[in-house]
């Protein structure tokens, strides 16, 4: 018998027990969904991922620290030593932990390594308050902005390879209203005033009068004002609101170049043991977008001490995490998908008892040993598919239909999915459940075609 | 021409073995209609089994148009069953949910016949048992009669040259039964094929040209036939 024979008239003997073949292939089908559902997610997030990371950083950069805490692999369980670069830093969980800091002397030592092209402090600056004359005032943080990253201006401009301009920030779309401005055109060009607080004195003599002004809000708030620095910042451009911003509630960060950001971080920090203090650079690698060149100077920064990290590496570790969570839900769905296989094994022995005398015949017509157990394997192929099927169609509808609300209520931004279905995928899947049917067949395809025609022949 | 030449089937061992047939020798030319006739346990359905190939005797060997079937391997004896002959049962043994169609068809797809031949041999097979006008008809939707029709086109699509009858009007009333002995006997003549008809109907082996008597496991005689001999043992 040929094997398309074979497979149709497969196909055909589950037709004589539709609600039986149905209710084993629902089984599947309830593990096929989370697992297609499961492969949706996965591919969302790890493209979205790859599309934060494409639009805020550059291949080229290693992110330098001095400390393994900023990658989270500190022993935080052992006593360290303390060294005047230490400073308070929360990590990934939110808890407040010391880590050592990159200084100028780091900072001279990074360019100083072969391959280093530039470095760039990671400084981001959290103002007391950016207003505008006449208008209210709001918090505002300022970041620095990195030339590969990626932004939409609704108005003005970004120069060439990156640059924002000097005393100039890039302004969110969501202030121009507020700060009185008709329009993003009308915003750019124009000026805001940032307000930076300074470090309040220090010695004892101004420690005891500020306990004493304590006492008095309002005196709190004249000594506040006076230990602040007005600050004037030209907007060069107005971003739109971005889908891919480097984290979540970073959403209406202003950025400006490095040189900007350095010196208002230096007023903020100025007499403080946080001056030119930094958390990471980014140290550029000449011809770093090839992976070796980059390798090389990454070993080489690693053997003067630091921690090196490169945007590949960081790009890893954060679908590792999601690769994690999503093997989590595969476990519970193969779970799913492994009691089917009991169920298949089932339908198959009982569908080998009650088609006995149909062996029989079939045996007797001439019908090969091995021909009759392919067509009970090819039964089990056909569960596995209409299983395969039924679970992945109802995934990819369900989440066709979720998607855009999903995407909403995560803020992932127009053109972003948390569900990716991939055709490809859905097809291997179901292949793959096919296979595992064949397997789950197996025994009871055996017994079919092991049976003794005439002692078939005669069941009752 | 189907020759058993000194057949004997037991079945278990020493002390438990029971001989089914024992000597049988026999000799159905080709063309013709034999009846075995015998009760219940004389033997005639192992006899039927062990000419067909569906068993093996334990001692002698079958002979199917000079072609020793315990000489074949079982892929050959498959390959022969599925070309050379065919099976009509009691119990009809049709599919219920496929179609006329689908029921016929099976023993061309078993022998590989071509996909574009099939439609017109099951076409023919249907028509020569009235049943041309019930291709598309699900099998379970038939009466018991129609169901053997079916059966036997299902036996002659393959056009073999010897078909196996057991007990084929057992599960039919007398009517029905007669119409499908008529027509059994129509197309041995019109197909010119072997036909042998295991039966305790003494009414139907009549209309054979030879007849077959089984008791014990042994032939108790022949009837009816040239060429048919006979030798048997004592057990």
């Amino acid at each position: 018998m040929i094997l398309r024979d074979i497979l149709s008239r497969s196909g055909r003997s589950l037709g004589s027990a539709k609600a039986r073949t149905l209710l084993t292939a629902s089984a599947i089908a309830v593990g096929t969904f989370a697992l297609t559902l499961t492969l949706a997610a996965s591919n969302g997030a790890t493209a979205f991922v790859n599309k934060v990371i494409s639009e805020n950083f550059d291949p080229a950069e290693l992110i330098v620290t001095k400390d393994k805490g900023i990658f989270g692999r500190t022993n935080t369980t052992k006593p360290r030593e303390y060294d005047p670069s230490f400073g308070t830093v929360a990590n990934g969980s939110g808890a407040s932990i010391q880590i050592k800091r990159v200084t100028d002397d780091d900072i001279a030592a990074i360019k100083s390594t072969k391959g280093v092209a530039t470095v760039r402090e990671g400084i981001t600056v959290n103002t007391r308050y950016m207003t505008r004359s006449g208008q209210k005032k709001y918090v505002a943080t300022i970041d620095t902005f990195s030339p590969a990253q990626k932004v939409e201006l609704q108005a003005g401009k970004v120069g060439a390879a990156g640059v924002v301009g000097e005393n100039a920030v890039l302004l969110p779309e969501a202030y121009v209203g507020p700060l009185g401005f008709s329009s993003a055109e009308d915003a750019v060009g124009k000026e805001i005033t940032v307000s930076i607080t300074k470090p309040l004195p220090s010695s004892p003599t101004d420690i005891a009068s500020l306990g004493a002004a304590a006492s008095s809000p309002e005196a709190l708030a004249r000594i506040s004002e006076q230990a602040s620095e007005q600050q004037t910042l030209k907007i060069a451009g107005v971003t739109k609101k971005s889908s891919t911003g480097q984290q979540p509630g970073t959403e209406l960060y202003l950025f400006a170049d490095a040189a900007t950001t350095r010196s208002l971080n230096d007023i903020a920090t100025l007499g403080t043991p946080n001056y030119r203090k930094y958390t990471y650079v980014f140290a550029r690698v000449e011809g770093g977008k090839d992976e070796a060149t980059l390798k090389i100077t990454q070993d080489l920064l690693k053997e003067k001490g630091f921690e090196v990290q490169s945007v590949k590496e960081t790009q890893q570790f954060l679908t590792s995490i999601i690769s994690i969570l999503q093997g989590i839900v595969a476990a519970f769905a193969l779970i799913a998908i492994i009691a089917s296989v009991f169920g298949i094994v089932n339908t198959m022995y009982i569908s080998v008892l009650q088609r006995t005398r149909e062996i029989g015949l079939m045996k007797a017509l001439g019908m090969r040993k091995r021909d009759i157990g392919r067509l009970f394997r090819f039964e089990a192929a056909w569960i596995g598919f209409i299983g395969g099927l039924i679970g992945s169609l109802i995934a990819v509808g369900l989440g066709a239909a979720l998607n855009p609300w999903i995407t909403k209520q995560l803020d992932l931004g127009k053109g972003n999915s948390l569900l990716i279905f991939r055709p490809g995928e859905i097809i291997m899947l179901i292949l793959i459940l096919m296979a595992i049917s064949i397997l789950a067949g197996w025994l009871p395809s055996r017994k079919a075609a092991k049976l003794d025609p005439i002692e078939a022949l005669r069941t009752e | 021409m189907l020759e058993a030449k000194d057949v004997t089937k037991t079945y278990g061992k020493d002390e438990s073995a029971f001989t089914a047939l024992y000597k049988i020798d026999l000799v159905i030319p080709e063309g013709t209609t034999t009846a075995i006739i015998g009760k219940s346990g004389s033997g005639k359905s192992t006899l039927m089994h062990v000419m067909s190939g569906l068993d093996h005797p334990s001692d002698g060997e079958v002979v199917v148009a000079d072609k020793c079937l315990q000489s074949l391997k079982p892929k050959q004896m498959d390959a022969f069953r599925a070309t050379e002959m065919s099976f009509i049962f009691q119990a009809f043994f049709v599919e219920a949910n496929q179609t006329c169609f689908q029921n016929v068809m099976l023993p061309l797809e078993i022998a590989k016949v071509p996909k574009r031949n099939r439609r017109k041999k099951v076409e023919e097979a249907l028509k020569a048992v009235d049943l041309a006008d019930k291709i598309d008809v699900l099998a379970g939707n038939l009466s018991g009669g129609q169901k053997q029709r079916l059966a036997i086109a299902r036996a002659i699509v393959n056009k073999p040259k010897l078909i196996f009858a057991d007990e084929p009007t057992g599960n039919l009333d007398s009517t029905t039964g007669d119409l499908i002995i008529k027509l059994l006997f129509e197309l041995n003549k019109k197909l010119g094929c072997t036909l042998v008809i295991v039966t305790h109907d003494e009414e139907l082996a009549n209309m054979c040209k030879m007849k077959v008597y089984m008791k014990d496991g042994e032939i108790s005689s022949i009837n009816g036939a040239k060429q048919a001999t006979r030798k048997g043992g004592k057990k």
